[in-house]
């Protein structure tokens, strides 16, 4: 298993705007409680099931992806992109 | 090797991902997005959505309109069809060698997972698979001796585990 995520979705009010906008949280902390069919989930350290912790995702879904990948297999990123 | 290029060390593997939480947190929204990354990166990629969900089939939860080009669905028969069988729609999709049908298939959504179990175990309860066994005997695997909830033991489910009625009582 490459990632076990939790998806959180709470209203925050926006600095700028004074407004409540839903905000979207992508999980993957040992912290949060997380159970799969009763079963508590017990990560490894090091572990890249659980590599990023509590993310703020926002509104840019894709940029989570990108985060993720990034962070967790830079080199497979090179290998795919063929990029600097 | 190109002038620019990094030594790659790590060839891609297989990703397996399980997204869950709370309805309306953006779950299949986010799974598509894992599609929308990928074709930054192949504009080639294409993604497979299982659509086990009522409705979602149609995409409801698409964000972007302009990603329905590369995506592919794939719909489960439904109870009101003939031959309605979950178990057998789930294991012919698992074991289908996707790659080999579009080779830019790069990811496969399963949405969701657990209503597909949801319909497997509804499914056994009114076939009434086990009406042999009197409905009051679960069929056991593994060792019959070890204590109940015991990982090495597994139950099959009855209708009795889900409040079902057997309409033959009086």
């Amino acid at each position: 298993m490459t990632g076990l995520l939790y998806t959180e979705k709470f209203g925050e009010i926006d600095e700028k705007t004074g407004k409540v906008r839903s905000q979207l949280y992508v999980c993957s902390d040992p912290d949060d409680g997380m159970h799969i069919a009763g079963i508590r989930h017990e990560p490894v350290k090091g572990d890249p099931r659980n590599p990023l912790g509590r993310t703020k995702v926002g509104t840019d879904l894709v940029a989570y992806w990108k985060l993720f990948f990034t962070t967790l297999f830079p080199n497979e990123q090179l290998q795919t992109t063929g990029v600097k | 090797m190109p002038a620019g290029f990094h030594t790659v060390t790590d060839a891609p593997k297989p990703k397996r991902f399980i997204l869950y939480g709370p309805p309306k947190t953006v779950k299949t929204p986010l799974a598509l997005a894992y599609g929308a990354y990928l074709r930054s990166l192949n504009p080639n990629s294409r993604t497979l959505y299982v659509a086990a969900d009522r409705g979602s089939e149609d995409l409801p939860s698409l964000p972007d309109p302009s990603w329905r080009e590369w995506i592919d669905v794939w719909k489960f028969s439904s109870p009101l069809d003939k031959d309605y069988d979950p178990y057998k729609d789930a294991v012919q999709v698992a074991m289908t060698d996707w790659k080999a049908k579009d080779a830019n298939y790069d990811l496969i959504i399963w949405d969701t997972f657990a209503i597909t179990l949801e319909q497997i175990l509804q499914y056994i309860s009114d076939k009434e698979f086990f009406a042999g066994q009197g409905g009051s005997k679960h069929v056991s695997f593994g060792d019959p001796t070890l204590p109940k909830g015991h990982p090495a033991k597994l139950n099959i489910p009855m209708p009795g585990d889900y409040n079902g009625v057997n309409p033959d009582l009086p």
